[in-house]
């Protein structure tokens, strides 16, 4: 687990890494398909099954959590995350 | 395969469970086309059901705004289909039904608004899909 991110962590740094490394990596040869990331070390896992790339991630950092964006699918940092306010 | 529709509102029952079958929940869900994402629950049904954590995730929704939720693994249960998918989790939002999921259940989907039906057929081309366990039968001594 990432016992110091809260769901609004996890998420901003997530954004932060797919627009700062992996959208000009990704974009636009994988559009649709869905990134992980795993936002304490910046590394990722992608495929268009997200299961798939959701498993593998967990076999990489098991117990951490991580934040998934559809490739292509969103366009700026989201600016309210209160969806994720518990 | 049938869900209805009531005043122009596309429903169709399924179920949902997380870690475990025990916590399964019977749930309505509306049939979003404008969703393209999998499965979108609100926190009252989410936790009940025992969905798994994942973390967060930003996706893009049909008016074009975006969004940031919880993102939970779940298996979804919808005539006699079985999944396991990702599910995306509000503090409040209505149950959604998104068109990755009717395709990953190997499903198309016909509205019949003149007899208020949503008529769902086995796709021509299915996703991929994991067959519903067989129930065997169980006895508590």
């Amino acid at each position: 687990m990432n016992p110091q991110l809260g769901p609004s962590d996890i998420a901003k740094r997530g954004e932060e890494i797919y627009f700062s490394v992996i959208q000009q990596q990704l974009e636009p040869q994988h559009n649709g398909d869905y990134v992980v990331i795993e936002v304490e070390t910046g590394n990722f896992t992608y495929n268009s099954n997200p299961l798939v790339a959701l498993k593998e991630a967990q076999q990489k950092y098991p117990g951490k959590l991580f934040h998934v964006i559809r490739v292509g699918y969103i366009l700026k940092p989201t600016t309210n995350y209160h969806n994720l306010v518990l | 395969m049938k869900g209805k529709i009531d005043n122009f509102i596309p429903t169709v029952e399924f179920q949902l469970y997380g870690f475990h079958k025990d916590f399964t929940k019977t749930l309505i869900g509306i049939v979003d086309t404008g969703f393209n994402g999998f499965l979108k629950v609100p926190f009252v049904e989410a936790f009940p059901a025992g969905l798994i954590l994942q973390g967060t995730e930003t996706s893009t929704i049909a008016n074009g705004s975006q969004t940031t939720d919880l993102v939970c693994l779940g298996t979804v249960i919808m005539f006699d289909k079985s999944i396991p998918t990702l599910i995306s989790v509000a503090p409040n939002c209505p149950i959604l039904i998104g068109t990755q999921l009717i395709k990953l259940l190997g499903l198309d989907v016909h509205f019949d608004f003149h007899n208020n039906i949503l008529n769902f057929t086995e796709s021509k081309k299915p996703g991929s899909i994991v067959p519903k366990p067989q129930n065997k039968a169980s006895t508590k001594a």
